[in-house]
This record gives structure tokens, sequence and C-alpha cells, in this order.
């Protein structure tokens, strides 16, 4: 059975517009080990909110831990975003749902109930945009043996890993700055696959015009993509971090849409 | 053989017309609208002086940090003060969150105890789009030569929280301070932060 925690939504409105829950594989836990935990939150229907970079407006969500003494937790491995059309405009980020992934470490755990507890500060928006906060704990038992996570929930993290970004290692992309644009490279490993689109996802912000529309070339056993820069941009970095989604997926079984890569720009 | 393949935001491109009009350093491009009292003001009526263009949606939770908190109407006091021109533009269609009727507008200028030159309405988002005002607030500041000089966020701390103000750098201040003391603008451009700007 999947261990859910409460969950409460700090909303005055009769349906929370994002609700939170930590999911985990088990609720026993052992010293000296790490484990992953999944924070999912629940968006009401029509309202999104954003990713990390969240594109021409909007805000990413942030989470932050109480934990035992016995404990501590990774940075989020974030899932990939969609596009939202938002008024000409171009957001990134969530509708539905969206489940962040934690690793959280033990040292030597003490005490026999290890309470955790998490807060979500996000940002909401349909035509309007309301900012919140949502917060949802667990308790997790002190065992002696490591449990096992079942087989159902093992597979409720798999769905959640595919929503991941990978580092792909065989897959090569470069990138340049040409004209105005940042034209990237990018050699799949394996057979080539003919990708319908590549929808290109920048980390940094205030980089690249995202309403302005990418090009995607295939051509000599890569596919060349074309995204135009913001004009009101800074001076550009040395590395680029993005994320790149097909629909087709990037491995051989078209499971990982999505691939997390830093790129060296050459200027 | 060379394959093209459109993505989703190509599309985009023939949706959307915003930004690129505007560079720093450059000529601000011109404008004349309407403020909420019916009265016309253009960018060259106020040649010879600052400009702080404000992109504005009293609804915005971005917006109602730094009008609760008191932090935009303060700036707007000092600079005003001394000679700035402060303008505040809403570019929310009618419709959209943001559109009010003049009445409403200067009820709720009142309340807030605005201290800006006008509010400019620009309903059709004309003049959004010329500057490529993304969300609110989103800032600009024009110099005396008419020259765009700072274009961005309001400061450096991306959040709805009032207790973010205290801690941040406000880029609108440090361009207009430097500029006014006869210094280059350091920070020039920023990533604006807020609600997409309603058009």
């Amino acid at each position: 059975m999947l261990i859910l925690s409460t969950a409460l939504a700090a909303q005055n409105n009769d349906e929370p517009l994002v609700l939170i829950e930590i999911i985990a594989g088990s609720d026993s836990i052992i010293s000296n080990d790490s484990f992953y935990v999944a924070v999912k939150l629940k968006i009401k229907d029509e309202w999104h909110t954003y990713w990390e970079n969240p594109g021409d407006g909007g805000l990413k969500t942030l989470f932050e831990w109480t934990l035992p003494s016995s404990f501590s937790i990774s940075e989020p491995a974030i899932p990939y975003p969609k596009k939202f059309l938002v008024d000409d405009m171009v957001n990134f980020g969530y509708e539905k749902e969206a489940a962040y992934l934690f690793k959280i470490k033990t040292s030597d755990v003490t005490d026999f109930e290890n309470r955790v507890e998490v807060k979500a500060t996000w940002l909401a928006c349909k035509e309007e945009c309301i900012p919140g906060t949502s917060i949802a704990a667990k308790v997790f038992y002190a065992s002696k043996e490591k449990v096992k996570t079942n087989k159902d929930n093992r597979r409720i993290f798999e769905q959640i890993r595919t929503m991941i970004p990978v580092n792909a290692d065989n897959i090569k992309i470069s990138a340049f700055s040409k004209n105005e644009s940042i034209l990237f490279e990018i050699v799949p490993g394996g057979t080539l696959k003919n990708f319908s689109r590549i929808d290109f996802f920048p980390v940094q912000q205030g980089i690249f015009s995202y309403a302005s529309g990418s090009k995607l070339l295939m051509e000599d056993g890569k596919y060349l993509l074309t995204v135009p820069l913001d004009p009101m941009r800074g001076e550009l970095p040395e590395e680029l971090d993005a994320v790149f989604y097909t629909p087709e997926g990037w491995d051989e079984a078209g499971i990982y849409k999505a691939i997390q890569q830093k790129i060296k720009l050459n200027k | 053989m060379l394959k093209y393949i459109f993505t989703l935001a190509a599309v985009i491109l023939f949706l959307t017309n915003i930004s690129a009009q505007i560079k720093i350093d450059a000529e601000a491009p011109k404008f004349t609208l309407k403020d909420s009292n019916g009265k016309e003001h253009s960018l060259n009526d106020f040649e010879g002086k600052y400009v702080v263009l404000e992109w504005i949606n009293f609804d915005c939770p971005f917006v109602k940090k730094h009008y609760n908190s008191d932090n935009m109407q303060t700036l707007q006091k000092e600079y005003v003060g001394k000679d700035v021109v402060w303008l505040l533009i809403c570019s929310s269609a009618e419709g959209k969150q943001g559109h009010f009727s003049n009445n409403e507008i200067n009820k709720r200028l009142k309340a807030l105890g605005a201290n800006a030159t006008a509010y400019l309405i620009d309903e059709d988002g004309k003049v959004g789009k010329k500057y490529g005002a993304k969300t609110t607030p989103h800032m600009f500041v024009i110099n005396p030569e008419g020259k765009l000089i700072y274009a961005g966020a309001i400061d450096d701390k991306p959040s709805t929280d009032v207790d973010d103000i205290d801690e941040a750098v406000n880029y609108v201040r440090e361009a207009l301070n430097a500029s006014l003391a006869g210094n280059a603008v350091k920070v020039k451009t920023s990533t604006p932060y807020g609600c997409s700007v309603k058009y």
C-alpha cells in the first residue's frame, strides 16, 4: 500500500488550488541509509504552477523541510515542465500534478518516531495569479532491518522518475552563438529517431526569447535546433543549462521524454 | 537531405509580437496614451527629464507586494520629488484582470496613496508590446536624452513576500541614483518577475 501523508493547504478557498502529499516507498527506516521521497503537487483544474524557470512570468515552487536531526535531504530533482501560452507569452510549468523527488539520508536514528514536514511555497495562475503555501507531513518509524519497497510503490516511483529529465551522456549536444540565436547540435545516441519536435526549456532565466519561436532541422544524422536570444539579455554565460523534451522519447523504448545537460557555449 | 520540422514555438512566432523594439542605450520608443483622467501624455512631453515606466495590474500579487508594503509609493515619492516623471502603464485588455474603469482606477490610486505622475491606459497593448513589457511590475528608466538606461525587474528578489523587500537590491533606485549622480548604470537589464501582462 502506498504511504501518503496528511496534507494541509493554507488557503481560504473551499477547494485548495494546490494540495501536496509526501509519497514514500515505506514508512520504516534504518540508521545510515538513504531513500527517496516524492512531494506530489495536486493542482486544481485549469490552474498551473511553475517550473524552475517560470518563463515570461510566474514564480518557481520552493520547498522547505523540517527534519529530525538524524535526517538530511537533497535538493529536489525537478520534473520537466510543459509550455503554456498565456496572453501571448510563454510560461513553463505544470497542470493537474507534478512530483518532485528528494533523497533523504539518515545518520544514527535514535528515536522510534521520526516526523518530517515539508512546506511548499507556490504561485498558481489561471488568468489571475494566487500565491500560497501547502504543508504535508509524514512519520517514519525506526526499524532494525531495512524494509524493501513493495512492487506497487516501485512502479509509482518508476513512473515519477520518467518525468525527471535524465543526463544522457550518449546524447551529444553542442551550442553555438550565431546571429542573435543559439544553435544546438544534437546527436542522439543509438538509432536516429524521427522526432516530431524538440521543446527547449532553459533553466537560466533572461537569455532566450521564449515567444519568438525556435526552428528544428534534421541533417546528416543530427538535429539542429535554433533558439532566438532575448534582445534584452545580459552577457551570455559560459555554460547553458537546459532541458530538451521530445514526445517520442530519447531512449529506444521512448520512456524518457526529457534530458537535461549543461552545455559549454561556443561564442 | 534537409528536413524541416517546426516546433510548437514556431507557431507561437506568428501569434505574438512582444518585445524587440527596445535596446539599452538606444532611443526609447515614443508613445502617446490617455491617463485615468482622460488627459493625453506623450513621451515627448517629458524631454529633458528622467522618466520611469512601471507596468501595473492592481490585482497581481507581485504588484500588491510592492504597494501593500508602501515600497512603490515611497520610491515614487522620492524620485518624483527629484523631478523624475513616473508613469504607471496598464496594458490589461478589456475584460482581462487589471482592466478597470477610470473611476475605479482613481479610487484605487487614492486608496493606495500612489505618488506617480499619471496612470496611463494601454488597453490595446501596443505600447506594452513595443517595450516588450512581460510582467507586472516591469520597470523601464529613460534618461533626459530619451535613451533607455534600465529595463527589467524592480529588484533582485523574485517573490510575493513583503519580507524580502528590505534585503532586496532595488535596481530602479540604483539606476536612477547612478545616473542622477552622473555615473554609469551598473545593472542595465535584469529578468523581470511578476504576473504576465494580460494583453
